[in-house]
């Protein structure tokens, strides 16, 4: 269940909740693989507090070397969206470690598919304020403006005919990204040990060339 | 190393050679005479630092706010799979839509090596070529191959579009460069209006000052239907 607050409201979660917490409220908001600027616009919209995306560039290595330290420890992780193909973790994604594995694997549909999810779970967040939040909505036509026929401007937006125009969109692409994502994500859970499940495989000479 | 080779890394010296990138191969192409410019691009020589180093610093480089903001742009209209670009793909290319793939090829497995994202980019635009594949739509940064002066330049677009009939077209030539210009504010005119039409006092003020500035003349079209000035707002910045 999420909990909107009109911004302002709240001011006191900006403060008592340590960063990967306020990452996972957005990305389970969301439910899917997101980068860190839609993330921390996302918390701003429907949780009254913002941070800058740049704390996060860091965030996913903590958590690796926290997992390998002591797998399991704490409850979630913030880890990758693996790559369809390789299984390397996905440029800029950040994702939760529960989710199953088809919703973490990133073939070349599920960026569309993803963005549509996202709109769907906006809308619907939108839909449950009980107060018009303009944070919120102009997330949502941020999102609407991209997809066919969801709104004409801004202000004439309806959550749920955006929700309809996304649907739309969605049955078009579903099949074929449910198809890439559930093989890919059989290949993980067979071929990968569970910090490279949450983290990733990476070539051999990445860090060398990084490094040079 | 055969004898040219020799002779071209005896004229670069011990300096390592620099290779081709887009900005050099359009200038080789657009001086094809320049037997000089031609040996020293062969030869990798770094043609900056020769000229710095013979009294002539290039004047400009590129604005590093150009840069920025071409960077901020680009992660724009790329943010959440491309989201924006489809929209203008769909709208200007009728793109239709179920082609919305998007493949990032400026890493593979986590690897910058220009080499492997090469193979990789040669495999995804061949099968995005081959005709029962319905895979690919939006490549973005590949690296493609090109050989210049028997040596390999890797060039990378911003993005690559594969439209279904038939043809990948780059980014750059999607939109082209910007032939029109449309202002947010009010155009203020600079000068009094004589006996004339206002479209044509706006066409005649606006080229007067583009000629000030060394650039081509442009036709005016005012956005505000209404034949009068919308000077109102500018009232208070008269004297």
């Amino acid at each position: 269940m999420v909990e909107a607050f009109p911004p302002g409201a709240s001011r006191a979660s900006e403060t008592l909740l340590p960063l990967r917490e306020q990452v996972h409220q957005a990305l389970s908001l969301l439910t899917v693989p997101a980068a860190p600027r839609l993330i921390a616009t996302v918390h701003e919209a429907f949780f009254a507090s913002t941070f800058p995306s740049a704390r996060l560039t860091s965030m996913r290595r903590d958590e690796e070397r926290s997992f390998r330290t002591a797998p399991f420890a704490r409850p979630y992780y913030i880890c990758a969206a693996l790559t369809a193909d390789l299984l390397a973790p996905v440029r800029g994604l950040l994702a939760i470690s529960t989710w199953p594995m088809e919703r973490r694997v990133i073939g070349s549909l599920s960026p569309r598919v993803d963005f549509l999810t996202g709109a769907i779970r906006v809308a619907e967040a939108v839909e449950r304020l009980p107060a018009p939040v303009p944070a919120a909505r102009r997330l949502l036509w941020r999102f609407a403006a991209s997809i066919p026929a969801a709104a004409e401007s801004a202000t004439s937006m309806d959550p749920h005919e955006v929700k309809q125009a996304v649907l739309a969109e969605f049955q078009v692409h579903q099949a074929a990204d449910r198809a890439t994502r559930r093989t890919a994500a059989a290949r993980a859970r067979e071929q990968l040990d569970d910090a490279q499940q949450l983290f990733g495989t990476r070539m051999g000479l990445a860090d060398q060339r990084r490094g040079s | 190393m055969t004898g040219t080779e020799a002779r071209l890394a005896r004229i670069r010296g011990r300096a390592l050679p620099r290779s081709h990138k887009a900005r050099t191969i359009a200038a080789l192409a657009s001086n094809p005479g320049c037997a000089r410019r031609a040996i020293l691009d062969a030869a990798g020589a770094d043609k900056q630092r020769i000229t710095a180093y013979a009294g002539f610093p290039a004047p400009f480089g590129q604005s590093r706010f150009a840069l920025a903001r071409g960077n901020a742009f680009e992660a724009q209209v790329k943010a959440d799979g491309g989201a924006e670009l489809l929209t203008l793909l769909r709208e200007h290319l009728n793109l239709p839509i179920p082609e919305a793939h998007y493949d990032d090829l400026s890493e593979v497995g986590g690897s910058a090596s220009p080499d492997l994202r090469h193979a990789r980019t040669r495999s995804l635009l061949a099968r995005a070529a081959s005709a029962n594949s319905a895979e690919g739509t939006m490549f973005d940064h590949p690296l493609l191959r090109l050989e210049v002066g028997s040596r390999h330049a890797f060039l990378e677009p911003d993005l690559i579009a594969f439209q279904l009939h038939g043809k990948f077209q780059v980014a750059a030539e999607l939109c082209g460069p910007t032939r029109r210009w449309r202002s947010l504010t009010p155009y203020l005119p600079v000068r009094h209006r004589k006996r004339e039409s206002l479209k044509d006092y706006l066409t005649a003020d606006v080229r007067t000052e583009l000629g000030y500035r060394g650039l081509p003349p442009a036709s005016v079209t005012p956005a505000d239907p209404e034949p009068r000035l919308p000077d109102r707002w500018a009232q208070e910045f008269r004297c």
